[in-house]
């Protein structure tokens, strides 16, 4: 288990709800998510849920893409258009469409099968602490741009000012859109850890500098004298350019 | 030569079907005409300046006086026959004069009666006329004939351009008629060809095949529309089964998965994970391969540099040794997921042979741009390197240093990526030994990519 989960404070009590057709791994989520001190329930389709939810409220739904009857896909539909209660999509398919068609449709955030538990404990985790913000902070789904450049969350996209696109890892361009999303203000390494699920993906845990010099060979003018993400000493990284939402 | 018409083009069989005919028909008409008909020129003068000759010595011995003879000599040397009369020793032969067969007299005195006398002479004694024939009135006198200079026989005569000219009336008509009408009945089926060779079984219209004209065009297009929608459908129903089989398979997988986690047990936890995680992978490269969506991405400008430094930062984080070297930028326009899922696979080939790996980006000439994948593992005999790229096929377990293994499907998946972006795939050793990839794309400004020789390492882009 990484550390760095834990510097960031859990939110507590919150009450989740599965949606999983099947019982053994929803039984599984809800124990792992219970061990964490959560209120997790599951369900198996979406009557059940629709039942449930008329007179309970939820801070957070994990959704299976496939489900009988209704399907996940077309829930989420239902539920976007109804609360701001976020989602994350449990997904068969590591098809990016049927990721990015999900997130279109008003999930926050998916997750494939098989999935690591870890990863998913820190999604909800990361997911529960962006919910918390205002309205205003929430927002960031919308397209960025910065210095030319344009960052787009929702197909995971960074366009430079030439108009080329630029591939990233999940954990740079995580980092990056940390970055873009505190622009001007110094952030920590704990932060940023937090702000990403960095170091999640392999068995190999990358200290977070990695990412950030990784992130600047890809954006910097010159990578030697970094302009844009610049060094706090002791302290973390400031990132400088003006971030205008698009 | 049947055979050969046989597999011609049909417009041109229509064509001939039709031309043969009117083409028999003429030619027949031709050769059943009589033979006179290519009677040239000079012997239609001949003959007609013969009987001139008769008619003015008849009319000779028929006057009965000198004017009346004078009035028809005049008369007739108007109409090009000069005449003149001449004594009757005139018509004595001449041995010393040889006439050649194709002159004007020869050819005259040939259509005269034989009855009539008749004799060359270059002078005469009593006349004007030189190269004359004599001719005798049958009276006791003679005559010296002067014919005009016979026309020059053409290759062809009137007549024949005459029936030429109406065989091309009919036979004229008949060819562009038929050349429209085998071309009318062809068009269709060129038009079918095109739309069979630009059709894609997922997209497009439904029924691309106009289903107009002719009665065995419309059938064919229906019946060339209903297999595309059976096609259709069967593509359907394979997606759908393969989401359905995908989604069954990967159930059960993340049980195991979950399961695992909890297991008290760290070796057989590790051990558990590590198969799952193979099978999810081999999940996943049989979908890529079957399901071949790749038209689903769009064709992007996308900088190859950092598309490569992404695969191997994937690669290095997960503890492998991979290493970029190349330029630092360079835009191309590709499908950027599916390249990089094409040198993921390549790499995660070498993981499985090699301790070292090396993904290059350089120029080959001013419009191939080559991406290479380098690794220091035992490299393939020659044999196993096209072998490799085929579906299914597996280099002997014993040879890899993991047990990580799949369906044999990584390096086809590169191959047919590689194909749709136009490009080839080149499995080379490397010396003294390891293997070496060779993706070469087409490019317009390859040139552009100025290899950096020195690989970026970590230490001198963490330095800020």
């Amino acid at each position: 288990m990484s550390a760095h989960l834990h510097l960031v404070a859990p939110e507590t009590g919150s009450r989740i709800l599965l949606v999983e057709d099947d019982h053994e791994i929803a039984s599984m989520v809800v124990e792992m998510l219970s061990d964490n001190s959560f209120e997790a329930i599951a369900v198996g389709s979406a009557t059940e849920m629709d039942v449930l939810m008329r007179n309970q409220s939820f801070d957070l739904v994990v959704l299976d893409a496939m489900l009988p009857g209704e399907d996940g896909f077309s829930i989420c539909r239902r539920l976007r258009a109804a609360s701001v209660t976020p989602i994350i999509m449990l997904t068969a398919l590591k098809d990016d469409i049927d990721r990015i068609i999900g997130i279109e449709l008003g999930a926050d955030d998916y997750i494939t099968k098989p999935f690591n538990p870890r990863e998913l404990m820190a999604r909800i985790k990361g997911l529960l602490r962006r919910a918390s913000y205002s309205t205003d902070q929430r927002v960031p789904q919308s397209p960025m741009e910065f210095a030319g450049w344009l960052v787009d969350p929702i197909p995971r996209q960074l366009i430079s000012p030439d108009g080329v696109h630029v591939s990233m890892t999940t954990a740079e361009f995580d980092v990056l859109l940390a970055f873009c999303r505190n622009p001007g203000r110094v952030l920590t390494r704990e932060q940023l850890l937090g702000l990403t699920h960095a170091g999640l993906a392999g068995p190999v845990e990358r200290s977070i500098d990695v990412h950030v010099s990784r992130v600047r060979q890809k954006i910097e003018p010159n990578v030697r004298e970094p302009t844009f993400i610049k060094t706090v000493r002791l302290g973390g990284y400031l990132f400088t350019p003006k971030v205008e939402n698009r | 030569m049947l055979k050969r018409m046989k597999a011609g083009s049909i417009r041109w069989q229509i064509a001939a079907s039709a031309i043969t005919p009117v083409i028999l028909v003429s030619l027949l008409a031709i050769l059943t005409q009589p033979l006179t008909l290519y009677e040239p020129e000079s012997l239609s003068y001949a003959r007609g300046t013969a009987v001139k000759i008769e008619m003015v010595t008849e009319q000779v011995r028929a006057a009965d006086t000198p004017e009346q003879l004078a009035a028809l000599f005049a008369i007739v040397s108007k109409s090009g026959l000069q005449v003149e009369e001449v004594s009757t020793a005139e018509l004595a032969p001449d041995a010393s004069l040889s006439i050649p067969r194709k002159d004007a007299r020869q050819l005259v005195r040939n259509n005269l009666p034989d009855a009539i006398l008749t004799s060359f002479r270059a002078e005469t004694t009593t006349g004007k006329l030189h190269n004359v024939l004599v001719v005798a009135t049958g009276d006791g006198r003679a005559l010296a004939f002067l014919p005009p200079a016979p026309p020059a026989d053409s290759w062809i005569t009137d007549k024949q351009i005459n029936l030429t000219l109406k065989v091309m009336v009919v036979i004229l008509p008949v060819l562009l008629l038929s050349l429209y009408a085998a071309s009318m009945i062809t068009a269709p089926l060129l038009k079918f060809a095109e739309a069979a060779e630009t059709l894609k079984p997922d997209e497009g219209p439904d029924r691309p095949f106009d289903e107009n004209g002719a009665a065995e065009m419309r059938t064919l297009a229906k019946s060339l529309n209903d297999m595309r929608s059976r096609v259709r459908s069967m593509i359907e129903d394979r997606t759908r089964m393969l989401r359905a089989i995908s989604h069954d398979l990967r159930t059960p997988l993340t049980r195991l998965r979950l399961r695992a986690e909890r297991s008290t047990q760290p070796e057989l936890k590790a051990s558990f994970l590590a198969d799952i995680a193979a099978l999810s992978d081999m999940i996943d490269d049989t979908l890529i391969y079957l399901s071949k969506e790749m038209g689903a991405e769009k064709l992007l400008n996308a900088d190859l540099p950092s598309l490569l430094e992404t695969v191997c930062a994937d690669f290095t984080d997960m503890g492998y040794n991979v290493a970029y070297v190349g330029p630092e930028r360079f835009a191309y326009r590709c499908k950027p997921r599916w390249l990089a899922r094409a040198v993921t696979n390549l790499v995660e080939n070498s993981t499985k042979f090699a301790q070292r790996i090396t993904v290059t980006l350089s120029a080959v000439g001013a419009e191939v741009v080559r991406i290479s994948v380098q690794d220091d593992g035992p490299g393939l005999p020659g044999n196993l390197r096209k072998r490799v790229l085929e579906p299914f096929f597996k280099v002997d377990t014993a040879r890899t240093t993991s047990d990580r293994t799949g369906f044999g499907l990584g390096l086809s998946i590169v191959d047919d990526i590689v194909r749709a972006h136009g490009g080839k795939i080149e499995l080379l050793n490397a010396i003294p030994h390891g293997l070496i990839a060779h993706i070469d794309l087409p490019a317009e400004d390859a040139a552009s990519v100025v290899s950096a020789p020195q690989p970026k390492s970590n230490a001198s882009r963490a330095t800020a």
